[in-house]
């Protein structure tokens, strides 16, 4: 089942004859449950790819359909809405609100949208990510790692649609990075969660299911085959 | 190569970067803010010293000179020793020939004098037209004079005929005019100068030694003299009294004396000099603190890059030097005029007619921009410490959240292992766990302001010294009580009595009002009561119970002996006796004894006033029950019985107290029959009229004092009805200026510190969007961020302002003789509102600024 299409996605920048192709006609699928690894060089648009999933930004034009919803048909605040129930954000430098301790920091997005956290699938996420202890703590008070699994719970607690990852791994150093890269995987995977990953490191790629490469705001052949390659499975 | 041990030359570079910081900064606000600082304290110190200048030239006016002291009448060879002495700068000298005589003079008392130069100069009476007579016939006089004398259109070189009398007897002679000056009617006597021949041919100056007989005048000097100094002048004075034997002969200028500012009056000028230095701190400080933080980034690079914290704190201090020299002449400039403006409507409060002096006195400017400096460099300290403890490391990671912590004081290295670890407490309880609460956009507000307390303290305590102002000055003028102030001047709606009753000055007439006025006083429509107080001095001889009861008082230290000896000696005192009727009877207040008032009525009984200048003012000569002895005019002698201790009111009273202050009431018949009927007036007649008549009574009592009798005066409900709305509207304006200006500053404060939180955290809100917060759940944040410093700053004024009202308030106000004491909270109340609608508007404003950009845009924000 696709829970992710994009269609002809472009992303233009400036002012004819200065024109920046962020993105420049990408088409491409996931499925539910698929741990994709976005990979290219800096500047090669996969943030901004990232971003436009996750209904941060406009496409100028394209469209995208996260879990058969057509992000281009809604306005600031559906979109708002939309992303707090169906996307989880994992941003490389964590972005936690200082003001509020780890517990308050992962029931964010639940709370702001009137909801009540689901109490035993957070034990259960709280104890997979080893932060039971660390539930009252303030943001300042944890490492690097502890911070990232912060944002991880954060991510998975309101069960969304599909997990967006920029650069999880940048702030942190390399053993830290495979932990948490770990437990982002045994996570996602347990709970049957959607994960996209951007990284513009190699290793990293590889553990995911699929690489999809991006350069100059466009896919590698290889992937396009590969998304012409499903899509015809799927036809 | 620099050298370590004795520093580089580095001023250079510094004062670049203080320049190229400047120059990338916003400044308004900085510039504004200490603008702001330096208006207030120029307007106030224009205020105080314009005042004082025009109080001390109206009281030079009225007391006639503008030298330190004055000697009178003393011989030519007194003051021959007393011109040579060390401790006097100058002297100025006149002699005394007599009084000007004739009818045009008994309105006008006039001297006859010669003087030298600084004497004429002192006395304001130096010839602007013409020059200072010189041959032997000439002479100088005011336009005043002229005008009385009938030489309206005088000119120099007019003859003049003159008539003065001397000891010996009266001169009569046509003098030249050489002289003429305006002259002043506040002064209280003329003068008329003569050259030195004449005084030499008609009254040479006496030799010899003077006494304190002074029934003696021509021939005698009249010496003024000016110190070294304006400082310690009585003291001075006081040696030379006892130095040349001249005792109270000579007398300081009363405007050189510092008027008696009472405990409570130094406290309150205290108080508000501390307030408006407060405000000031408060303003600069925040400014400079947010000025800091938000370019920490950049002090921590330079310190990568090598600065030392003493070259960055000398940028900082730079920074404020040149932000000074852009706001403080703005603040000068704008802040002479402000206080200037409002100097006549606070000078009205000192008298009706003082005109107001304008003075560009250096020491305003000084004063203020001392203050100003002071006040930013005071501010400046912290920011600047902060600016140089900076780590290279932090401060590129530097949020909001982290100043804290940041800027806690290392302990010294030689504090108590104890004391370490309850500051190591103490730091880890600022990000110490915390339960988790629901998070809501209120949550989240409360949990901002927590981040930064200093700065949400300062907005609180900017706000709240603004509202607990305007409260006070509020509550202070809505105590004024225009009864207690009326009972002062007037117990009825028109009081009516001699000019020199009226307005308190010497020497009193207490038996001016002729029975023609009493009789058509009497025909007004529409009167509803009049009353006639007679009071006169007389002299009440000392009895033996009388004496008893004074070496009583001298024993108990409570009159000095010197005083109690001296009345012993005369056997006598004065004191003044009051003819009341029945209706000014019954407003006197009783402390002793019953009124009684038939025996008091048929003439055989008297009240007395306890001894007003002795003491505390309450101990009384006589008690109920004692008899007083008063001899009549035709050396009769009267015994009455005291009956009572009495008060009477202000508005019945004499304006003045003799002696001990000791006072007689006898019913009017009774007064009329101890002085005979024939030659007695009251010193005051008192009536009201019904509503409907009161403005024609008033025009009509206008009129006559004004153009049939025009010794008599009058104090009206009406007038004094003006005379208290100007009061209670001089309070409002000055207290509203201060309140505006104090309130314009917190509202700054708080957009300031409003703004760059928003700003700073500009990343963070775009990350609370990207995780979901809708744009209406930011606002609702940041209005409930705004609100919350209007809540907390109500609170902090509601309790101050009902502490300040209870206390200094009150205090301040039972100075005043009118003034009953209301609580009110009013003021903060009202302000509730509008300050509500600030603090909310600002935080959309600003999110609407930082919402241009998309929530990516501000995400990519490199921090």
């Amino acid at each position: 089942m696709e829970i992710l299409q994009t269609i002809q996605l472009k992303k233009y920048y400036g002012q004819k004859p200065n024109v920046t192709r962020a993105l420049d006609g990408i088409s491409l699928s996931v499925s539910a449950g698929e741990f994709v690894a976005i990979v290219g060089t800096s500047g090669s648009g996969k943030s901004t790819l990232l971003n436009m999933i996750g209904g941060l930004d406009v496409p100028t034009s394209g469209r995208v359909i996260v879990d058969g919803r057509d992000l281009s048909k809604m306005n600031e605040e559906q979109l708002t809405i939309f992303r707090r129930r169906k996307i989880g954000f994992i941003f490389q430098n964590y972005n936690l609100v200082p003001v509020l301790n780890v517990y308050e920091n992962i029931v964010l997005p639940v709370e702001l949208d009137g909801g009540r956290p689901d109490q035993k699938f957070m034990d259960q996420i709280l104890e997979m990510l080893a932060l039971t202890d660390k539930k009252n703590s303030m943001p300042g008070q944890l490492s690097g790692g502890q911070q990232q699994r912060v944002a991880i719970a954060r991510a998975l607690l309101s069960k969304p649609a599909i997990i967006l990852a920029d650069e999880p791994t940048g702030n942190l150093d390399s053993r830290t990075s495979s932990d948490v890269l770990c437990l982002l995987k045994a996570t996602s995977q347990k709970f049957h969660q959607t994960l996209v990953m951007i990284t513009h490191n190699d290793a990293i790629a590889q553990m995911a299911d699929r690489i999809i490469r991006i350069e100059d705001g466009r896919l590698t052949a290889s992937d396009k085959d590969l998304y012409y390659a499903k899509e015809g499975q799927t036809r | 190569m620099t050298d370590l041990l004795f520093g580089n030359n580095n001023t250079e570079i510094s004062k670049k970067l203080a320049r190229r910081s400047l120059k990338s900064g916003k400044n308004s606000i900085a510039i504004l803010a200490i603008m702001l600082s330096a208006l207030l304290y120029t307007s106030l110190f224009t205020i105080a010293l314009t005042l004082f200048t025009s109080l001390q030239q109206n009281e030079m006016r009225t007391s006639g000179s503008s030298a330190h002291g004055v000697v009178k009448h003393i011989t030519a060879d007194e003051y021959a020793r007393i011109a040579s002495d060390d401790r006097i700068k100058a002297t100025g000298v006149s002699v005394v020939f007599g009084y000007a005589s004739g009818d045009c003079f008994s309105k006008l008392p006039t001297e006859v004098r010669y003087a030298d130069e600084n004497y004429a100069r002192w006395t304001f009476i130096f010839p602007y037209e013409g020059q200072m007579p010189e041959k032997a016939k000439d002479m100088a006089a005011s336009r005043l004079v002229l005008e009385a004398m009938g030489y309206e259109d005088a000119r120099i070189g007019d003859p003049v005929s003159l008539t003065f009398s001397t000891d010996t007897g009266e001169i009569s002679d046509t003098f030249t005019l050489s002289g003429i000056w305006d002259g002043d009617q506040a002064g209280y006597r003329q003068t008329i100068l003569l050259s030195r021949p004449y005084m030499e041919q008609f009254a040479p100056p006496v030799s010899g030694t003077s006494t304190a007989d002074v029934s003696q005048v021509t021939g005698y000097l009249d010496v003024l003299l000016m110190l070294p100094s304006s400082w310690h002048i009585g003291d001075t004075l006081d040696t030379l009294a006892s130095d040349y034997a001249f005792g109270d002969r000579i007398s300081v200028n009363s405007a050189y004396l510092m008027e008696g500012v009472g405990i409570s009056g130094a406290l309150s000028i205290l108080a508000g000099i501390l307030i408006i230095f407060t405000a000031g701190y408060l303003l600069i400080y925040n400014v400079f603190y947010i000025s800091i933080a938000q370019d920490i980034r950049f002090y921590g690079m330079l310190k990568t890059l090598g600065a030392t914290s003493r070259q960055l704190k000398k940028i900082v201090y730079r920074k404020a030097c040149r932000l000074c020299a852009a706001g403080i002449p703005l603040g000068l400039l704008l802040g002479w005029p402000a206080g200037r403006l409002l100097v006549p409507a606070i000078a009205r409060m000192f008298s009706k007619q003082m005109p107001v002096v304008t003075t560009w006195n250096p020491l305003i400017f000084a004063a203020a921009i001392l203050f100003s400096v002071c006040v930013v460099f005071i501010s400046c300290r912290k920011p600047a410490r902060m600016a140089a403890k900076v780590s290279p490391v932090e401060a590129v990671k530097y949020v909001d959240v982290k100043m804290d912590q940041g800027m806690q004081k290392k302990p010294h290295p030689k504090a108590s292992e104890k004391y370490r670890a309850t500051r190591r407490a103490k730091q880890t309880s600022v990000m110490t766990e915390r339960r988790p609460h629901r998070v809501t956009p209120t949550m989240l507000a409360v949990e901002n302001l927590k981040r930064s307390k200093k700065k949400v303290i300062i907005v609180t305590l900017s706000f709240a010294l603004s509202l607990v102002l305007l409260n006070s000055v509020y509550a202070y003028v809505t105590s004024f009580d225009f009864d207690k102030f009326v009972a002062d001047y007037t117990l009825t709606d028109f009081t009516v009595a001699d000019a020199t009753v009226i307005n308190n000055t010497e020497p009193l007439n207490t038996s001016a009002i002729d029975n023609d006025f009493i009789r058509q006083a009497q025909q007004l429509e529409g009167l509803e009561l009049l009353s006639n107080i007679y009071a006169q001095f007389i002299s009440l001889p000392l009895d033996e119970l009388a004496s008893q009861r004074l070496n009583e008082l001298a024993k108990q230290s409570v009159l000095s002996e010197g005083d109690a000896g001296n009345y012993l000696a005369r056997g006598a005192c004065s004191v003044c006796l009051y003819g009341l009727d029945q209706w000014a009877a019954e407003n006197v207040r009783v402390l002793e004894g019953d009124l009684s008032s038939e025996r008091w009525q048929n003439g055989e009984g008297i009240y007395v006033t306890p001894m007003t200048m002795v003491g505390s003012g309450t101990q009384s000569l006589y008690h109920p029950g004692d008899t007083v002895t008063l001899n009549q005019d035709d050396g009769n002698i009267k015994n009455y019985t005291v009956l009572a201790i009495i008060e009477i009111p202000n508005a019945l009273r004499v304006p003045m107290y003799m002696d001990m202050g000791t006072e007689f009431v006898l019913s009017s018949e009774e007064y009329e029959n101890f002085f005979g009927s024939d030659d007695i007036s009251p010193m005051k007649t008192v009536f009201n009229v019904d509503t409907e008549h009161m403005d024609d009574v008033h025009q009509w009592l206008k009129d006559y004092t004004e153009n049939v009798q025009t010794s008599l005066d009058y104090v009206s409900k009406v007038t004094l009805q003006e005379t208290f709305g100007g009061l209670t509207a001089m309070y409002r304006l000055v207290g509203g200026t201060l309140c505006a200006i104090l309130a314009l500053i917190g509202i700054l404060n708080f957009i300031n510190s409003m703004m760059t939180s928003i700003l700073s955290r500009c990343r963070e809100i775009a990350m609370l969007q990207s995780v979901g917060m809708t744009g209406r759940q930011v606002r609702t944040t940041l209005i409930c961020e705004g609100v919350g410093y209007a809540v907390l700053g109500t609170i902090c004024a509601v309790a101050l302002s009902g502490i300040a009202c209870m206390t200094i308030v009150r205090t301040m106000g039972n100075e005043l003789s009118y003034f009953t004491w209301r609580f009110t909270l009013w003021p903060v109340a009202l302000c509730t509102l509008p300050l509500l609608a600030v603090t909310a508007l600002i935080p959309v404003i600003c999110y609407k600024y930082i919402s241009r950009q998309t929530v990516v845009e501000r995400l990519r924000m490199a921090e």
